[in-house]
């Protein structure tokens, strides 16, 4: 059992440095992407912001058309849920 | 390269040389269902990873076994297409849902090794707010460390605070806010469980983009965690407090 629990700790802490390193990492890219534009571009939040654009043919998801060279938080109506582009 | 042709190409991202060989040795002479548990994870597939787990442990494959072999090696390579601007935090976090998916079937195998939760966390983004990226990530990173962790979800109430403490009571309670305009109910929040007679009950830590420590001092907050791996430290430090009082 010892050493069974020294393996288990062992891929815990593995597993604790990836999740360090994801963290470390988000909080550049935060700096400039917004955290809920997905590789697809598409947004993921659940609140309105004045980046999404909902594409007809696919309404449930809007793109992101932020520029990543503003800052994007501005755009956030983050006590509104999402709904669709209409204001 | 790997039996599983969807790992192989997702094995396709790693590029350094140092990270092809550790991971690529880590993963090739695992078998067909370790290398499913560990493409699931990549793709965010919870049920598979669940379901894979369970099916593992019923075979009588050791938890170590599924955690270095599957999870693990999922995760490395989620972290490398992060790094890497393959994929990004919505995507991890999906990721990150599945390895809790896995890690739910084998967390009764390490308390039973003798590891047990650092301690229970209920984390929840304050009312009047949606936003819920940060909450999440310090949940990713208060479960990587050891922390049983409840999550209350966005536009949480003093009152949903109150009842998730008395439904899971937890060690610590975790308030996220992004706004200026809903960070005062951190305090609000604070100030109804003094109200209800819970204060002395449960710590109380507060995080979010526009809080800093000043502002959680005058709160009466008990911590502030200024980054997801911060929250981590202060949860350790609050368990560690709690420890020596009930001592």
């Amino acid at each position: 059992m010892p050493s069974e629990k020294k393996r288990l700790e062992k891929s815990l802490d593995k597993l604790f440095e990836i999740y360090k390193d994801i963290s470390t990492k988000a909080d550049q890219i935060n700096q400039y992407r917004c955290p809920y534009k997905n590789a697809k571009n598409i947004c993921t939040a659940s609140f309105k912001c004045l980046n999404q654009h909902f594409l007809e043919n696919n309404s449930n998801e809007p793109i992101c058309t932020g520029s990543e060279k503003l800052d994007y938080r501005p755009a956030w109506i983050t006590d509104k849920p999402i709904n669709s582009n209409e204001e | 390269m790997f039996e599983h042709e969807g790992l192989s190409k997702e094995f396709e991202f790693v590029t350094k040389k140092s990270e092809i060989k550790h991971i690529g040795d880590s993963i090739k002479n695992t078998s067909i269902k370790m290398q499913t548990i560990a493409f699931a994870l990549i793709q965010g597939d919870q049920d598979t990873v669940g379901q894979l787990t369970i099916e593992c442990l019923e075979e009588g494959i050791s938890a170590n076994e599924i955690l270095d072999n599957g999870l693990l090696n999922g995760m490395s390579i989620v972290g490398v297409k992060f790094r890497d601007n393959i994929i990004f935090v919505p995507e991890v976090l999906i990721a990150a849902r599945a390895m809790k998916a896995g890690m739910t079937h084998i967390e009764p195998i390490l308390s039973e090794s003798g590891i047990e939760p650092q301690g229970k966390v209920l984390m929840g983004t304050v009312k009047g707010d949606l936003h819920d990226i940060g909450k999440n990530l310090c949940i990713m990173m208060l479960r990587g460390s050891g922390f049983t962790v409840y999550d209350l979800g966005v536009d949480t109430s003093p009152e949903d605070f109150a009842d998730g403490f008395e439904e899971y009571q937890p060690d610590i309670i975790g308030m996220s806010a992004l706004l200026t305009t809903t960070m005062p109910n951190m305090g609000r929040t604070i100030q109804y469980f003094e109200d209800v007679g819970l204060r002395d009950e449960v710590r109380l830590m507060v995080g979010g983009a526009p809080v800093t420590q000043e502002f959680a001092d005058e709160m009466g907050a008990d911590a502030y965690g200024d980054s997801a791996i911060d929250a981590v430290d202060k949860a350790k430090e609050l368990i560690l407090l709690l420890k020596d009082l009930r001592d």
